[in-house]
């Protein structure tokens, strides 16, 4: 046995103390250990986008887009995410599965691509994932509904520190409390990761992540059901009396007398729109009437032909849309069975009846279903499927032959509207 | 018992140190071999530790050298005892529910949502307004694509965050406990984390705007609490389909880490 002198091992004891007790001081206050994970890092710039954060939003409905920076490089074939509701932190034995989530059942959905994501979610390019990854849900929560998801890839996908990593999870459940719950993001170098909380394995890079759900603010209202509906001459409130021949008020067999001076406004915020019904009789003298024009061939309306054609009919067409669209106007009612138009024909202001009144040639067809308009509803006029504001005019025409007996010819005519809610 | 006084001094300089810090679980700063969880500096308080009781709890602080946030382009830091090493999210919806009862063609409609947002450890947040205009089943209320003014008798939906005057309502984004320690903004630009910023249109008093999809708030950086109120304005025309409309915003707060 060596001899040291007392001095020489006294100062030997306490430099070896002192070395010992430094060195775990400095340990100790710069909390500075050891890890089990050789390189790993904190991903950075990492995040979860919820398509929801609706605590109440539609099972499996759901997408989260989780993206982050990876931290070192390496070939990454897996991914973990887990799902807590307690914290973020990796390395905590505890991950409490926050009520009622689902990574999206034990075979979650996913979407990976690096580029050209096009409609598979563009918001992916450019990322470094690409193709060739499978996902599955672990940590059975109940039922079908698992905390973590797993993707993996065996060939993997070689990352910088610099690679972005986004995927998409396509079928979540959100929680469904709302507030606060976590992701613990972390990724390895083998497709068999050996992840559970508190034991996670030989990960490579990890980073927490806060989510919220979130409660809606709802605001309700309701647009009570209108319909403004005016028949009138020059302006609403003047009643349409119409008297109907030439300068002496008398029907003319040489051509029919035109009158255009009868307006209906129709404005209405009804759903699916609104219908305007005829309902009336065709001109009558006591017992004698002036023939209706009726629907013409094939329904286009009654074609006016020559002078001394004995008829009474109308067409109608729309002169202003302030919203919406123009109503359509029953086919026999359109003016247009003899390629004519009536918005092409003339008012009569007196003197001699003639044709050009008729807008022609080619002379715009009148109609008038004295069947229909003789019913209860009467005859639809025209008709619009939405909501809308118009103007439009009614033209009225009648002529007479050489046999219609004399006489004062009168009729009321109705316009009635109705909207549908 | 010199030999006694030794250890003593082994075990005071050397194991209390390592167990003030066994607490903590998280990391923060790493390299090859090691990790760094939360960094004790000076003198007083603890990372870990708190006096507590039955119904009171307390952590401890004591002449602190230095607090607050510093931060580069990457990273950041958090200075002092008193904090956390978990990101962290508050992000609260109050839940309203406001019935405007029947619309008129001659006067606006209003109502007002508020929500608070709070994050820690963040490059900041973004929170997103995602959610269609009012409908129903067979109409949507139009929505103003860009700022405009409240203007009865043309169907409008928008909302701003902001305090206005025409209508009179609303208010401006308050930062809690004050803007020395909260962020939030709501001005047209205002940058989030990772390039993001606030949509245009929803920061400027008595203009309303509505588009889904919109960047509503932002902060790019971690945040106290913001608190925003939302103004919402409806107006209608006689042409506005009838029924009821419903509008359900689902707010999405954003959060980078």
């Amino acid at each position: 046995m060596r001899y040291y002198p007392r001095t020489f091992r006294r100062l030997f004891y306490k430099g070896s103390l002192l070395s010992v007790a430094t060195i775990v001081a400095v340990f100790g206050l710069l909390g500075i250990r050891p890890v089990n994970q050789v390189q790993a890092a904190q991903i950075t710039t990492r995040s979860i986008l919820m398509s929801t954060s609706n605590p109440a939003a539609t099972a499996n409905s759901v997408t989260y887009q989780v993206r982050f920076t990876a931290a070192s490089s390496y070939t990454v074939k897996a991914i973990v995410v887990d799902f807590c509701s307690n914290d973020p932190i990796i390395g905590d034995a505890t991950c409490t599965a926050p009520t009622g989530f689902d990574v999206g059942t034990s075979t979650p959905t996913i979407i990976t691509c690096s580029s050209a994501c096009g409609t598979n979610d563009a918001t992916l390019s450019p990322t470094v994932l690409g193709s060739g990854w499978t996902a599955a849900g672990t940590n059975l929560i109940t039922g079908s509904a698992y905390r973590t998801i797993t993707l993996t890839n065996s060939t993997g996908v070689a990352v910088t520190s610099s690679s972005v990593i986004a995927f998409d999870m396509t079928n979540v459940s959100n929680p469904t409390t709302v507030g606060t719950f976590y992701a613990r993001v972390l990724t390895y170098t083998t497709t068999t990761t050996g992840y559970s909380p508190g034991s996670e394995g030989a990960y490579s890079d990890y980073g927490g992540i806060a989510l919220s759900t979130a409660a809606l603010i709802t605001i309700t209202s309701k647009v009570q059901e209108q319909l403004t509906f005016c028949v009138y001459t020059g302006s609403c409130g003047t009643a349409a009396n119409i008297l109907l021949g030439d300068t002496n008020d008398i029907l003319s067999t040489s051509a029919p007398a035109v009158n255009k001076a009868v307006n209906y406004s129709l404005s209405t915020n009804a759903v699916h729109g609104a219908a305007v019904y005829l309902k009336g009789n065709t001109l009558t003298s006591g017992g004698n009437t002036v023939p209706a024009a009726g629907t013409g061939i094939s329904n286009a309306g009654f074609i006016y032909n020559t002078s001394g054609t004995d008829f009474f009919g109308l067409c109608s067409y729309n002169t202003s849309v302030a919203f919406g669209s123009a109503p359509t106007v029953t086919n026999y009612y359109a003016g247009t069975g003899n390629s004519g138009t009536c918005s092409g024909t003339t008012q009569d202001t007196g003197g001699t009846l003639n044709l050009t009144s008729l807008g022609g040639p080619p002379y715009a067809t009148f109609g008038f279903n004295a069947t229909n308009t003789a019913t209860t509803y009467g005859d639809q006029l025209s008709n619009i499927t939405a909501p809308g504001t118009s103007v439009n005019i009614v033209v009225l025409a009648a002529g007479v032959n050489a046999t219609q007996a004399d006489g004062i010819y009168t009729t009321t005519l109705q316009l009635i509207a109705i909207g549908t809610y | 018992m010199q030999k006694w006084r030794k250890i003593v001094f082994t075990v005071v300089v050397g194991v209390l140190p390592l167990a003030s810090v066994g607490l903590v679980r998280a990391t923060t700063y790493t390299s090859t071999h090691y990790q760094v969880n939360q960094i004790l500096f000076g003198s007083g308080g603890s990372t870990g530790s708190t006096f507590h009781s039955t119904n009171y709890n307390s952590q401890v602080s004591i002449g602190e050298v230095g607090v607050g946030n510093t931060k580069g382009n990457i990273y950041q830091a958090y200075s002092g005892y008193n904090t956390n090493d978990a990101p962290y999210l508050q992000f609260i919806v109050n839940s309203s529910s406001t019935n405007l009862g029947y619309l008129s063609s001659s006067s606006v409609a209003t109502a007002t949502g508020t929500f608070s947002i709070r994050d820690y450890l963040s490059q900041g947040y973004i929170v997103e307004t995602d959610s269609p205009p009012p409908a129903n089943a067979f109409h949507t209320i139009t929505a103003l694509s860009t700022a405009s003014l409240s203007a009865p008798g043309t169907e409008q939906f928008g909302m701003n965050l902001v305090a206005n005057t025409s209508p009179s309502i609303g208010a401006a984004p308050v930062q809690n406990p004050s803007s020395v320690f909260s962020f939030g903004s709501v001005t047209s630009g205002a940058p989030g984390p990772n390039g993001t910023s606030v949509a245009a249109g929803y920061s400027t008093a008595n203009y309303f705007k509505y588009n889904s999809g919109d960047i509503i708030a932002a902060s790019n950086q971690s945040s106290g609490e913001t608190d925003y109120t939302i103004s919402y304005i409806t107006n209608i025309s006689s042409s506005t389909a009838a029924g009821a409309y419903t509008f359900n915003q689902v707010l999405i707060a954003l959060p980078t880490y």
